[in-house]
Parts: structure tokens; C-alpha cells; sequence
């Protein structure tokens, strides 16, 4: 196993360009079409100098997703009628207004977002107002020992409330998607061993069947991961990617991500011939999986129920969910644990009939004088 | 040594080879030759331990490899017919490659690397990407890749397909310098001349079952009662050809290239029966060669085929 890592290692040496490749543009589509660094979004907020409004805009300007221009009332009107582009917000004392061409799910989300800053600041006041301060900071102080939030899901359903972050939607995305090829052009050395030879003479050196898929599919599982973790360190420590204290949560998910698609590409090149058969049909099927799976947007977006129906069978399905609900939900591992066993079972029933059809065809090879 | 007793190889309802019995002696150069398609690279698939035989076994001194192929294994060198080699490493990485996988390492690994580049004549060469070789020099390293292990055994398949004259007649020279250092040689091939100059005795094979076996001079016997005669001419036509088989019904005639290959026993004196019809059939000879039998002839007498047919 250690002779097959070693040969892969110098190849790669030689050929690093699919690895490089694929990290840069999972890097350089997830940059672009999350906005940019930080990926906050741009506000123009007025005011009516109320306690209630003024508060609320602290806390917009507190917060990492926003970047806030204050402006007055005219002002704002003004830009907004002329930019069609811009989101404004108008802060009252109790209520307020989003300013939006268009009704985007970035709209809601800062809907919602102020919602609940006007409820949880009405909140307070309230319990200020009847037990005073030193009741509220122990009212406080219970909400964070046990906070009931609002998104805690068991289920795998996700007809409940949407929670949308660009950045993260963008930078997942790419990175389940660019990821397939990688590890799929990896998984192919198999096919192309088999094919010159090279398979039939480890198997004369004694070296087991199991040596040789072992050390085939670790070396191709360990080059995704890589690429994976290379995109979300560079995402998180420099780019500044918020992930909602679930980093490692996503590192663990991506671990059971690139087990999957190594196993769905050791069952694809089980089915085909050559190589290039092989690599059209993962080509065909990493966009095909990329759209049903919500690679390319959220699948909360799509009305098809028949579109809806296939992400069963998208791999990128399974690591696009669980980790948006690590991060933008928050949920725990054992809360995302339905799509890490799906992706165990998946990848451990991929990789026992790719392995049965690859020796299969391997006698076939014999027969083809 | 090493036996195979009535080998047989099906592939769903297909039978590519029927009833093989072979062996080879220690330091015995054996060939096997048949046209593509024979059987050949089944038999050696199985005699190599690659591949179970449908029915029968093969004996590595008297014990079965089927269960046990470990034994024949360490000692077995196989020149496959594809170019088995990592075309993105140089000639020395994949020589490492190969000799760390049956368990050489350090000195050792690097002494075999270095006499096996030498014997391969890639010494200069070793440091080159093997993509940027030359068929031949592939081929050639192909062979080294399954010499580093020092096997007392060598099967080789093919290992002349593709290549210019001069690679080849390099190749030809390695292997015949191995057989003369007492390596034991399964060569399989679809040229003849090949078998002919490195082996003592040829197995022929066709359609998956052997055929014929035996030292070249006894195969020459089967056809020694014959003389095959070559024959040139200008305007070679369809009828010239059906008259010589109509006229010499004991004939065997065929046309290769622009030449009429015609095989008759060696009693009967057709020249001037031949030069009587391509008279009738205004055709022109230009030359009458009578020939002495090859294996090609034996061949086309077991099958009524050419070999490269």
C-alpha cells in the first residue's frame, strides 16, 4: 500500500494541476458570487432618532452581516429611487420599513433579522419595566444556559423556517461540486491501472485485492479532503467567512462528504470501460447532482416537486444540508445525524458494488483477446 | 516445473480455450504461437495465477497454484502485452515502484534498478519521463519491470507489438541472453520467426485449443512432406488463382500482399503445370521461389490459415 501511495504521490507531483485546479475555482466561484470578503451585506439605514430605532441600528452595526451607512430619512428615499440595487431600512420606534426593488430572500432574511431585534429589545424593556435591570440580566442569563431557539429542527425536513446566508450557500456549493471531479478524477486511476496493466502486476507481486482499493481510494479520499479543508481554513481564517461557530462541525461533515463521492465514483467507473467514458459521465452527473442537491441555490427556492423528489439521489444533497444546518442553523452533529448515517450507509453500499462489478469486469478484461 | 493439465476458460457462454495441456522444464524456452484471438493471452493469464480456469489446473512443481499461487508468484515474471508503466514517471521511479512492491528496498533496490537499466540499455535514459519514450524504449522498460525481482521464471506476451525493426531486434537480443543465462521462457507470439530464434520447443494454438507441439524441427516434419513455392507475377488475377486449385487439386494456395503462396507435396513437380496456366491466363511470372517449410507453413497446414490472417 505504501509502494501505491508513493506512486500516486510522484504522480501527482507530476500532474498537480487537477488539484490546483479544482481548489482555485471552488475558491474563486465561491468568492465572486458570495460578494466578496466577509460577504456582509450593504444597508442604507435612517432613523427617527427614537431610543427603540437608535437601538436597533446599534445593533445592525454590531452585527458582522451588515455594513451600515446611516443616512436621513430624504436621503435614503432619494438613493433608493435612483440605485434599484440598494436595500434600505427606515427605523422607527415600533415598526419599520425595508426598502427593496425586489422581494429576495435577502429581504426576508433582514426582515426577519430586525423582527427580532425589535422583539428581543421589547423584551427587555418590558421585564425592565416591571422587575427591573437586575431581573433582566437574570433573565438573560437563563436564555443563554437554555436558549430556546427558534431553529431547532430533529427532522430532515426543511419545510420549516428558511435561513439563507449567501456567502455560505456560494462557498458550500462550489466546494461539494468542484470536489466531485477531483476525487473522481482520483478514483479513475483504478480503472486506468486496470486498463495498462499496471492492477494485474501489484496482484503477481502479492499484493492483496484489498491492499490495492485500500490504497487507491484512502490516497483519492485523502487528496479531496484536503481540497476541502484547504477551501474552508482559507474561507474561515482568510477570508473571514462567518460559519456560526460550526467550523469544526463542518470539517467533520466534509470528512463524511468526500467518503460518499469517493465511493459514487468507484461505483461509476465500475459500470464503464475506459476512462473516458467515465469522465463524461461524471462530468454529466456533478452538474446533474449540483442542481438537484442545491449546490447552485437553495433548494427552499425551487417550486418543482419533481426537481425536489431527486435530491435523494444528489450526494451533494446530503453534505449541502448538513452543512448549511451546522452553521446557519446551528444545529449539533447528532442533529444532523440522519444525513451523516445517509452518507455512511451510502458510501458503504457504493463501495461493496463498485468493488463487486470492478472485479467482474476485470475477468471480462481476460476475455476481450 | 511449471504444468498446465487440461486448462479450460469460459466467459459467460464463450469457451476461449479448450483442453490445454503444456509445460516447461526449468531453463526451457517455450513458445506459444497462434494468430490474435487464439487463446493465448487466457492460457498465460491462467498460468500466471491472473486468472482461475474454468475447469483443470496448473502445477508449480507438482502443487496446485489454484489455491496456493503464492509460491509460483515470487518467482514468476510477467511481461504483459500493454505498456504496464506509469507513463508520468521517469524510468528509474517506476523501476522503484515495481521493486518496492515485491520488497526490495534501499541498496538493494538501487543495485537491481541500476543491472536492470543496464540490461535494458535505458541507463542513459533513466531520469527521462517514460511518456516521452519511444515505443521500443517503453516496450523495453516494460520488460525490466518484471526482471528486478529476479524471477527464475519469465512469461512474456507480445512483448514485440508495435515496434520499429531495431527495437525489436534489441528486444530479441535481451531475451535470448536471458534464456541463455538459464531462464526458463514462456514466450507467446504471433510471429513466427520470433518463436523460431528464441524457443526450443513451440506449443501452436488456435480457436483455444492447442493444435500442435513439439521441437521446431518436429513441427517442420508435419509439413515436410510439402514444398511451398512464391510466386511473383504481373496482373495476378481471381482466375489465374482458381485454375492453380482447379489444376492441382492437392494445393494449397494463397495470395499475401502481391505474392500467390502455393503449398503442394513435395512429390509433385507443378512448376511447369503452373507456368501452363498462367500462360492460359496471361499472366506474366516474373519469379518461382520453391521454399523450404517454416512454421508459417506448418501453421497454414494444421488450420488452412496464415498465421497473421
Amino acid at each position: 500500500m505504501k509502494g501505491i501511495w508513493l506512486a500516486r504521490l510522484q504522480n501527482l507531483k507530476r500532474k498537480p494541476l487537477v488539484l490546483i485546479s479544482m481548489t482555485v475555482m471552488t475558491v474563486i466561484f465561491a468568492y465572486i458570487l458570495s460578494g466578496g470578503v466577509g460577504s456582509s451585506l450593504t444597508l442604507l439605514v435612517a432613523t427617527d432618532n427614537t431610543t427603540m430605532s437608535n437601538e436597533v441600528l446599534e445593533r445592525l452595526q454590531n452585527e458582522d452581516d451588515y455594513t451600515v451607512t446611516v443616512l436621513t430619512e430624504n436621503e435614503l428615499q432619494k438613493i433608493i429611487k435612483e440605485k434599484r440595487d440598494k436595500i434600505g431600512l427606515l427605523l422607527h420606534e415600533k415598526t419599520y420599513s425595508v426598502l427593496s426593488d425586489t422581494e429576495s430572500d435577502v429581504v426576508r432574511m433582514l426582515s426577519l433579522a430586525v423582527e427580532t431585534m425589535y422583539n428581543d429589545l421589547a423584551f427587555h424593556d418590558q421585564v425592565v419595566a416591571v422587575a427591573g435591570e437586575s431581573k433582566w440580566e437574570e433573565v438573560e442569563k437563563g436564555i443563554l444556559e437554555e436558549p430556546s431557539f427558534l431553529l431547532k429542527k430533529d427532522s430532515m425536513d426543511e419545510s420549516q423556517v428558511f435561513r439563507y446566508d449567501g456567502a455560505l450557500q456560494s462557498l458550500f456549493g462550489f466546494m461539494l461540486y468542484f470536489v466531485f471531479y477531483t476525487i473522481s478524477i482520483n478514483v479513475q486511476f483504478i480503472l486506468e491501472d486496470k486498463r495498462t496493466g499496471i492492477w494485474n502486476r501489484l496482484k503477481l507481486a502479492s499484493i492483496s485485492r484489498f491492499q490495492l482499493y485500500f490504497g487507491h481510494l484512502s490516497f483519492s479520499y485523502l487528496i479531496g479532503l484536503v481540497q476541502m479543508l484547504l477551501v474552508i481554513f482559507l474561507f474561515r481564517f482568510i477570508i473571514g467567512t462567518n460559519m456560526y461557530g460550526g467550523f469544526w462541525k463542518v470539517v467533520v461533515i466534509s470528512s463524511f462528504y468526500v467518503l460518499l463521492v469517493m465511493a459514487f465514483s468507484l461505483f461509476i467507473i465500475s459500470l464503464v470501460k475506459t476512462v473516458s467514458q467515465s469522465s463524461v459521465i461524471i462530468s454529466l452527473l456533478a452538474v446533474a447532482f449540483a442542481m438537484i442537491g442545491g449546490a447552485y441555490w437553495p433548494l427552499e427556492i425551487v417550486q418543482s416537486d419533481g426537481l425536489l423528489a431527486m435530491k435523494w439521489l444528489s450526494p451533494i444533497y446530503y453534505g449541502m444540508e448538513a452543512l448549511k444546518r451546522v452553521t446557519i442553523y446551528g444545529e449539533t452533529l447528532v442533529g444532523v445525524g440522519t444525513y451523516i448515517s445517509m452518507m455512511i450507509l451510502l458510501a458503504a453500499l457504493l463501495i461493496v458494488i463498485g468493488i463487486t462489478l470492478l472485479e467482474k469486469r476485470t475477468a471480462r478484461y481476460h476475455s476481450s483477446e | 516445473m511449471l504444468q498446465a493439465v487440461d486448462l479450460h476458460k469460459k466467459f459467460k457462454t464463450k469457451e476461449v480455450v479448450r483442453q490445454v495441456n503444456m509445460q516447461l522444464e526449468a531453463g526451457e524456452s517455450v513458445g506459444l504461437l497462434g494468430p490474435n484471438g487464439a487463446g493465448k493471452s487466457t492460457t498465460i493469464s491462467m498460468l500466471s495465477s491472473l486468472v482461475m480456469p474454468t475447469s483443470g489446473e496448473v502445477l508449480w512443481n507438482n502443487v496446485s497454484i489454484n489455491k496456493n499461487p503464492e509460491a509460483l508468484r515470487k518467482t514468476l515474471g510477467v511481461v504483459p502485452q500493454e505498456i504496464a508503466l506509469y507513463p508520468e514517471l521517469s524510468a528509474k521511479e517506476n523501476l522503484h515502484f515495481f521493486g518496492r512492491i515485491y520488497g526490495l528496498k534501499g541498496q538493494l533496490l538501487a543495485k537491481r534498478t541500476e543491472e536492470t537499466l543496464q540490461k535494458i540499455g535505458l541507463s542513459d535514459r533513466k531520469n527521462d519521463i517514460v511518456k516521452t519514450f519511444s515505443g521500443g524504449m517503453k516496450r523495453r522498460l516494460n520488460i525490466g519491470a518484471a526482471l528486478l525481482h529476479k524471477p527464475s521464471i519469465l512469461i512474456m506476451d507480445e512483448p514485440t507489438v508495435g515496434i520499429d525493426p531495431q527495437s525489436r531486434a534489441y528486444i530479441l537480443d535481451t531475451v535470448k541472453q536471458l534464456v541463455e543465462e538459464g531462464m526458463t521462457l514462456l514466450y507467446t507470439s504471433h510471429y513466427m520467426e520470433e518463436v523460431e530464434l528464441l524457443c526450443d520447443k513451440i506449443y501452436i494454438m488456435d480457436q483455444g485449443e492447442i493444435i500442435a507441439y513439439g521441437t521446431k524441427e518436429q513441427l517442420k516434419l508435419l509439413v515436410s512432406d510439402n514444398q511451398t513455392i512464391e510466386l511473383k507475377a504481373h496482373l495476378l488475377n481471381p482466375q489465374f488463382e482458381e485454375a492453380l486449385k482447379k489444376q492441382l487439386p492437392a494445393a494449397n494456395v494463397r495470395k499475401e500482399d502481391e505474392v500467390l503462396l502455393i503449398s503442394v507435396p513435395k512429390n509433385e513437380e507443378p512448376l511447369a503445370t503452373i507456368f501452363a496456366i498462367a500462360a492460359e491466363n496471361t499472366v506474366t511470372i516474373t519469379s518461382a521461389i520453391v521454399k523450404i517449410p517454416s512454421l508459417e507453413d506448418v501453421f497454414l497446414h494444421l488450420t488452412g490459415r496464415a498465421l497473421r490472417d
